[in-house]
Order: structure tokens, then C-alpha cells, then sequence
């Protein structure tokens, strides 16, 4: 068609209204937080108008701050991986069934998204306490003698965090392996490739891109996660986002938690696209 | 054609699968089991299993209430989001134009934002936007709105541009050389392909906004409250098993609700996509 | 061509904008200030039920219109502090008094003008203060399992004693609690130099000091007998005692720490005039007796009459309240972030 490049940048301004909706109510109260970083913070007064590097500074050379960070980008990535791990085979299982079972199936993957995240956090803890459901069956079983604490553990957090992460991995997977032709790893096993290699070579590859998208994402939601850390990870796991929160609403220290937000958005912002890049190379090999 | 499940590659996924559902339904079974304790504490173990908290469960006003504004903000946001982000998707997917990647980014911005730093950075500057022009900005329905379209925008941004791309684009240009316009193309042609990520990015849409915690703490004006906040204020407060028995009916309702939903639209078109087998 | 279709596909749009702001003005319309109505900004749970049906209640009954807002202390000092200088969204907030006292040191409250609260007189002197009015008082408290622990205790010496050893519980949000009382087993008698209590504390955790995060984890511990000494409010504790669980409590020579949840007025408030009704119906006998009877804490009121088993359990004699200690919350809020960091480290 003769006029196939107008239309194209006439297009891009359907994006426009959704720009103007971002701009106020996103762009410009995230610039309202990065200003607050740099004030600084008096107790008592709150805050004073400066320009002060200050905030930055106490985080990345407070011990515990430091500590904190890098928890938040340990478990942030564990769990992305421990999702994706556990929500490949979950996706292809998915695959072999028929459409009611998968219809079914898929539905009953959104339950968890119905339990607001409070509740959910509260229903592990009963379940993992010292005298939780989990540790009284074990007991009862006679196979432990003593409760496991499995609250406030790094293993527990992240097994918490990557149940509620693995409804958007499976669809994230599901999707994409849905559009793989059924018959294509049996092709190449015709063709004489042993399953595993079939698997690597052929439908890996296809997949992949579902597979980066679906750990990214699941590491930005969990960078950002509240609740779970909170009553899960209690206080010895400590990350950022339940830190804001009581930097702002218990010591109501404005600047310091605005610095720690910007310093999770641009880190979560950036591995992502480091992820995401180093992914997509990875392809052309 | 699905490989005999004897074969122990196929058993071994599918023991994967059973886990991961066990894993993932295990707290809402946790909530369920707790309301059924015959006791006005959570002690485990519990002396006994009954209906009681059920009988006792205070339906408080606020909780009813609750449930009509939540049910509100997310229909609400998700149809604005749903319309936006299909726009803004069409406008980075098909429109060509340079720093289109650099917006489809930004648009995903919000999800790295937590949503306790999103949410209180919109209400004060909503409240200080709303000082300074002189109308009440922050507190009202409309902010509570615009935030979880906000929230609510990447992931239909995400499903209608992923559903987008799968549309062929020589059968709307087909349509188009037979005389159809760009609009009615896209009503009749490209909309009707997209159609399960279009229901896709509405589900998401709508758990995302009902979900929505930190977001709407303080959002809300007086007299408002969402579903996730009384559930939060009763479970910080004293949580025991007619708060569990609260939890589960609302997840219940919800679940009924999703179940109807998935049923009348036909599940295998909202997260299929077009086979080309 | 190109401009019509721009068009058009903007019409939904537009709707959904004007729907927004069709919202948005229904929001207002409905704000629109009137002489009888106030706003209550307060936390929900249980407590939200007692105070919507024993103070909201009447006060509707008598043509007063009466908005609740329920939301966390800390969402609401965050307001309370968006709004400074602003007209406000509250006429009257409620908190814990440590979150009462940080909202008056930002200026945020304006004083009681005492003269109008007819019960002012009646209030119990150890909760009285220029910056709001009390509604109901508890105090951390030894709780024991006198089925192991015996005889009743009367000093918080007990917690070291060889014979309880490993059977103590904390809860991690009492630090402050527990910092204390620890300073006054080394001979502290002041409100000050917590930090004395720091040498004991740890002798308690190498004795085998369990830490629970939650109310719930530690009932669990006392239900099930791990733990039989614990620091809690007297109100949990006559919590447990109706759930069936035999507990008792006392209250040391050393003193308890107090918690009391009042209402105060923010400066900003715009209807100053049903805030004092609302605070006046706080300190009805009916309101006093309510908060007792549903979530066992004590009235502030002097001379409440409660049911004669209530008054035991859920009541403190005035002695007791004498030896309450009379915290200095700037002292506390100054040193609590360096305090629970090492909690955190050496505690926990």
C-alpha cells in the first residue's frame, strides 16, 4: 500500500492519551519522590528543602541498609528462578490435556490472585508457624521431634513468594507454548533427535522468550513485594518495600524514603532490561 | 496426542504440576481451615472443628460497603485500562514512529514501582496538585480510579500488544483493499482476533485493582473502603476465625464470580492463542 | 481519512473521561460541608466495630452525621502531616498514645479546651493531656500459666528465674516493653536509661528467650505449653481467659507500661463543634462500658460500673496504675530505631 508510512506515525498518537493518563498520575508524582531524596530530613520538622545527596549516601553505606538491598535482590531473583523452574513443567503439563481439563485448570491457577495478598501472607503463616499445620502433621508423624522454624527463613519466603509469582509464569509460558505446533518435538524425533536434545534444541528455543518475560516479571513484582516479606520474612528478612513503609509512616522520614524508592525502581528497572537484553543475545547463538 | 504418562519425563512433570498446585492453593486452604476452628482464638491445634465463626462472623456494614466500592474501582479501572491500553498498544505495535520501544518500556513502568511508594506519591501530589488548583483532587473516587488505572495499565498494555501481534496483518490489510475502513476494519477484523487477550488483560486488570492494597490505603477518602483494606484492619486488629471465616466468603464469592465469567466467555479462547497448526 | 479515524477512535475515551470526572464531581458534591456531620478518622477491627456501634450509633440517633474513615495510625499521621496547613479531611483522628504524642510534636493537634468535655473531671489523672481525650487503657502485664507457675509472681525478676528457664515468651513488638523491664532488674527506677537492661536482656536470651512475631504465634506457645511467662495487655490475656485457655495476670512492684487509645482534634479540623460532641460521647458510661465488655479494656472514666467478674479481670486497682510508668515518649521515639536494630541482632 502506497501510503503504509503515514498511517504508522498517525498510529503512534493513539498512545497519546494513555501518555497524558502517565504523565499525571504517574510521571509526575514519581518526580514529586526523586525531589524528596534529596531533601533533607530533620526529626521533629520533617522536612527541610535542600538538595543533599545525604539519603543516598546512608543507604548504600549504612551496614544495614546495605544488608537489605542486597537480601531484596537475592530473594527478588531466587524466587523469579525457583518460579520459572517450577512453572516450566507446570505449562507443559498444561499442554497435554484436554481443552476442559486445561480450561479448568487454568481457572483454578487464578485462585490465588483472589486471595488478597494479606490473607494469603496470614494463611502461610498458619501453615508454617512452630505450631502451624505443617509442623503439627510432621510431629504427629513422628517424623521430626521438634518443630522445623521455618518462619522467618530465607527458604520459606521464597517458596511464599514463588507461589504466588507461578499463576503469572504458567500463563506467561502457557501462552507462548501455545503457539508451538504440538507435532514439532515428534518431528524431531523422527528426524532421529534423542527427547532431551529435542527439548533443547527445538521447543527451548521457541519458548524462551516467554520464559525471560515471565522471570522478569516475577522479579519486579517481588522486588516490590510487601506483605509476604513482611509477615513471612518477618524481621530477619528484611527488603525494601515494607522499609519504605516504615520509613514514611513510623519515623516519617519523607526524604530517606524516597531515596530507597528511587533506588529499587531504577535497579529493578535496570537488571530487567540487562535480563532482558542478555536474553534476547542469547538467541542468535 | 499427549505421551503415555508412563513415560517418566511425562510423570515427572506432572508431579511438578501437582506440587505446584498444592504450593499454590495451600494458604487459601490454611484461611479455610482456620474458620473452621471450634475456638475464639487462633491455637493450633485447634480443640475442635465447627461452623461457629460462620454464625458469629460480624458482617460489618463496612465490609458490605467495602465490597461495592472495590467491585466499582475494578470494573471502572479495568474498562478504562482495558481502552487505553488497547489504544496505547495499536499506537507502539502497529505505529511506527522512533522511541516507540523506549514508551512501550515506559508504559511498563508502574509494575517497578511498589505500589506503597506509587500510592503515596500519587495521593500527595494529588493532594498538593488539588491544594494549589483549589478542588479536592486526592480522597475522591476519581483519584482512586486514575490510580488503579495506573496500576492496572501494564499488564493490559502487556496482553493486548502481545495479542496485537499475533493478528495477522495481511488480513486487515485484505480488509482494507476490499474497501473497509481503518475503524470498521479494526472493529471487525483485528478487535474480534484479539479477542482472548482482550479477556485476558481484563481478568488481570480486574484482580490487579482488586487486589489493590498499599495502592488504595491512601487513596481513599473518609467514608470509603476497600475490600483488601477491612481485611487488613481485621486481621492486624485480632485476627481469629470469624476473620478467617470473613476471608473465606469473600474469596469464595470471588471465586464463584471468576468461575461464571471463564464459563461464559469459554475459557480455552482467554488465554488460547491462535493455533496455526 | 486519517483524521476521522483518530477521531472516532477516541470516542470511547472521551466517554471514559467524562465518566471519570463525572465521578469525580459526584464525589464532591457529596463533601459539601453541613454544620451537623464530623469526620472520624480511626483504626478498624474490632475496636471500629465497638466504637461504630456505642459512640457512631447514638450519635446518628441524635441527628448527628458521622463519616468514618478506617485506615492503619501510620496512613493516617502521613495524612494528618500531607495536610498540615491545609483545610483537613478530619475533625477527629484516633490513635495509640505513642502515635497521639508524634502527632502533636509535628503540630498537628490543637489543644483540648478542657471546659468542654463535661466528664473531663472524671478521667483517670495518669491519662490525662493537653492534646486529647482518652477512651480506653490496658497495660503489659506478666501474664503466667499458674498450672506451672507458682507461686503467683510479683516482680519481673521472675523472667530469670532458673526454675522457668526456655518456657519465657516476647513478643518482638514489645522491645521497648521488654528493654525496660530488663533496665529495672538492673536497678533502674527512672523512665529514662533503658539502655542499662541491655547486659540482662541478653542473659534472657542465652536462658533460652523465645521471640514470636505475632499475637497469634505466642497464644499458640502458651496454648500448647511451650511458653508459661509472657509480657501482654491484661485485655489479651482476658482474651485467652474467655477462649478457655487459664491464664492469670499480675502486675509486678516494678509498675507496667501502659497503652491508651484516645481522639484528638486536628488543627485543620473544619466542624471543631461536633468534634467536641463526638469527643463528649466517647466518655458516656455507655461507650466506657462497651469497650470493656467486648474488647477487655479498661475504661478511662473513674467510677465506671462494670459487671463484677469484668471489673477483676479487665479493670487495674488504683494502685496499679500507680505504678504505672509514666513513659516519656520522646525518649521512647528518639531511641527506638536503634533499639530494635539490636533487638534485631542480638534478640531476636
Amino acid at each position: 500500500m502506497g501510503d503504509d508510512a503515514r498511517p504508522g506515525r498517525q498510529l503512534g498518537w493513539l498512545a497519546a492519551p494513555t501518555c497524558i493518563v502517565l504523565l499525571f498520575s504517574f510521571v509526575f508524582p514519581l518526580a514529586l519522590i526523586a525531589r524528596y531524596s534529596v531533601n533533607e530530613f530533620v526529626p521533629g520538622q520533617l522536612m527541610r528543602e535542600a538538595l543533599t545527596p545525604a539519603n543516598y549516601v546512608r543507604f548504600f553505606t549504612d551496614a544495614l541498609f546495605q544488608r537489605v538491598f542486597v537480601t531484596t535482590l537475592v530473594v527478588s531473583l531466587a524466587s523469579g528462578f525457583v518460579a520459572v523452574l517450577v512453572g516450566i513443567p507446570t505449562a507443559f503439563a498444561l499442554r497435554g490435556l484436554s481443552a476442559r481439563w486445561r480450561s479448568a485448570l487454568i481457572t483454578l491457577l487464578l485462585f490465588p490472585l483472589l486471595v488478597v495478598t494479606v490473607v494469603r501472607a496470614a494463611g502461610w503463616v498458619a501453615l508454617l508457624n512452630e505450631r502451624g499445620a505443617v509442623n503439627s502433621f510432621l510431629l504427629a508423624l513422628h517424623v521430626i521431634s521438634e518443630p522445623i522454624r521455618f518462619l522467618r527463613t530465607a527458604p520459606a519466603l521464597i517458596v511464599a513468594m514463588a507461589s504466588s509469582l507461578l499463576p503469572y509464569i504458567v500463563i506467561s509460558i502457557d501462552s507462548v507454548l501455545q503457539a508451538v505446533p504440538r507435532h514439532l518435538e515428534e518431528a524431531a524425533m523422527v528426524l532421529g533427535a534423542p527427547p532431551r536434545a529435542a527439548f533443547r534444541y527445538v521447543i527451548l528455543p521457541l519458548i524462551l522468550p516467554g520464559i525471560v518475560t515471565g522471570f522478569v516479571l516475577s522479579f519486579i513484582l517481588s522486588m516490590d513485594a510487601y506483605a509476604t516479606p513482611l509477615l513471612i520474612g518477618g524481621s530477619a528478612i528484611r527488603m525494601m518495600s515494607p522499609m519504605i513503609y516504615v520509613q514514611v509512616s513510623e519515623l516519617q522520614n519523607w526524604p530517606f524514603a524516597s531515596a530507597i524508592s528511587i533506588v529499587l525502581i531504577v535497579t529493578s528497572v535496570t537488571l530487567s532490561a540487562l535480563i532482558t537484553v542478555a536474553a534476547a543475545q542469547r538467541k542468535w547463538r | 496426542m499427549a505421551l503415555a504418562p508412563a513415560n517418566p519425563a511425562r510423570f515427572a512433570t506432572l508431579a511438578i504440576a501437582w506440587l505446584a498446585y498444592l504450593v499454590m492453593l495451600a494458604p487459601i486452604a490454611a484461611i479455610v481451615w482456620l474458620s473452621l476452628f471450634n475456638s475464639d482464638i487462633i491455637a493450633i491445634p485447634p480443640p475442635g472443628y465447627s461452623l461457629r465463626s460462620y454464625h458469629s462472623m460480624f458482617v460489618s456494614g463496612d465490609f458490605i460497603a467495602s465490597f461495592r466500592l472495590s467491585l466499582v474501582v475494578a470494573v471502572g479501572a479495568t474498562v478504562i485500562s482495558v481502552v487505553l491500553g488497547t489504544l496505547a498498544s495499536i499506537g507502539i505495535v502497529r505505529g511506527r514512529f522512533p522511541g516507540s520501544g523506549v514508551l512501550a518500556s515506559i508504559f511498563l513502568a508502574p509494575l517497578a514501582v511498589p505500589a506503597v511508594v506509587l500510592g503515596l506519591a500519587i495521593y500527595i501530589f494529588f493532594f498538593k496538585a488539588g491544594a494549589a488548583i483549589g478542588i479536592r483532587i486526592a480522597g475522591t473516587i476519581g483519584s482512586l480510579l486514575v490510580a488503579h488505572v495506573v496500576l492496572t495499565l501494564p499488564w493490559t498494555i502487556r496482553f493486548t500488544s502481545a495479542g496485537l501481534a499475533t493478528v495477522d496483518k495481511n488480513l486487515e490489510d485484505a480488509a482494507m483493499t476490499l474497501g473497509a475502513p481503518p475503524v470498521r476494519t479494526f472493529w471487525h477484523v483485528t478487535l474480534p482476533l484479539m479477542r482472548a487477550s482482550l479477556v485476558a488483560a481484563a481478568i488481570f486488570a480486574f484482580l490487579t485493582s482488586y487486589n489493590a492494597l498499599e495502592m488504595s490505603l491512601f487513596l481513599v477518602g473518609p467514608g470509603m473502603t476497600t475490600v483488601p483494606i477491612v481485611l487488613l484492619q481485621r486481621v492486624s486488629w485480632n485476627f481469629d476465625p470469624p476473620v478467617a471465616a470473613m476471608a473465606t466468603v469473600q474469596v469464595a464469592i470471588s471465586a464463584v464470580a471468576l468461575i461464571l465469567l471463564v464459563r461464559l466467555v469459554g475459557a480455552e479462547r482467554i488465554f488460547g492463542v491462535q493455533r496455526h497448526d | 481519512m486519517s483524521r476521522s479515524m483518530i477521531r472516532r477512535s477516541t470516542a470511547p475515551l472521551r466517554m471514559s473521561l467524562a465518566a471519570v470526572v463525572a465521578f469525580s464531581s459526584i464525589a464532591f458534591a457529596a463533601g459539601s460541608a453541613s454544620a451537623q456531620e464530623v469526620t472520624v478518622s480511626m483504626v478498624g477491627g474490632t475496636y471500629g466495630d465497638v466504637v461504630e456501634a456505642s459512640i457512631v450509633k447514638p450519635l446518628e440517633a441524635a441527628k448527628l452525621k458521622v463519616t468514618t474513615a478506617i485506615e492503619p495510625h501510620p496512613v493516617r499521621l502521613t495524612k494528618l502531616v500531607t495536610e498540615k496547613g491545609q483545610p483537613g479531611s478530619y475533625d477527629v483522628v484516633q490513635f495509640p498514645d505513642y502515635f497521639m504524642y508524634q502527632a502533636n510534636s509535628y503540630g498537628l493537634l490543637q489543644d483540648i479546651d478542657t471546659s468542654r468535655i463535661t466528664a473531663w473531671k472524671s478521667i483517670e489523672s495518669a491519662f490525662l493531656s493537653p492534646y486529647d481525650v482518652p477512651h480506653i487503657f490496658s497495660a503489659a502485664v506478666i501474664v503466667y500459666d499458674p498450672a506451672h507457675v507458682s507461686p503467683p509472681p510479683t516482680s519481673f525478676a521472675v523472667f530469670w528465674d532458673p526454675k522457668y528457664k526456655g518456657r519465657v515468651g516476647a513478643l518482638d513488638f514489645m522491645f521497648p516493653q521488654w528493654l525496660w523491664m530488663a533496665s529495672t532488674q538492673a536497678g533502674n527506677t527512672t523512665n529514662h536509661d533503658f539502655d542499662k537492661g541491655w547486659a540482662k536482656l541478653k542473659a534472657l536470651k542465652d536462658a533460652g528467650l523465645q521471640t514470636f512475631p505475632t499475637q497469634e504465634a505466642l497464644d499458640s506457645a502458651m496454648k500448647s505449653g511451650e511458653v508459661w511467662l509472657s509480657v501482654n495487655y491484661r485485655a489479651r490475656a482476658v482474651q485467652l481467659t474467655k477462649a478457655g485457655m487459664n491464664v492469670k495476670t499480675v502486675v509486678p512492684k516494678e509498675g507496667a507500661w501502659p497503652v491508651s487509645f484516645s481522639f484528638g482534634i486536628p488543627k485543620n479540623a473544619q466542624h471543631k463543634d461536633a468534634a467536641y460532641t463526638f469527643l463528649n460521647a466517647v466518655l458516656t458510661p455507655k461507650a466506657q462500658l462497651a469497650a470493656a465488655e467486648k474488647i477487655y479494656y479498661a475504661p478511662v472514666v473513674k467510677g465506671t460500673k462494670l459487671p463484677q467478674d469484668l471489673e477483676s479481670r479487665v479493670g487495674f486497682t488504683p494502685d496499679e496504675v500507680k505504678r504505672f510508668i509514666n513513659v516519656d515518649f520522646a525518649y521512647v521515639a528518639k531511641n527506638s530505631p536503634a533499639w530494635q536494630q539490636r533487638w534485631e541482632e542480638q534478640i531476636k
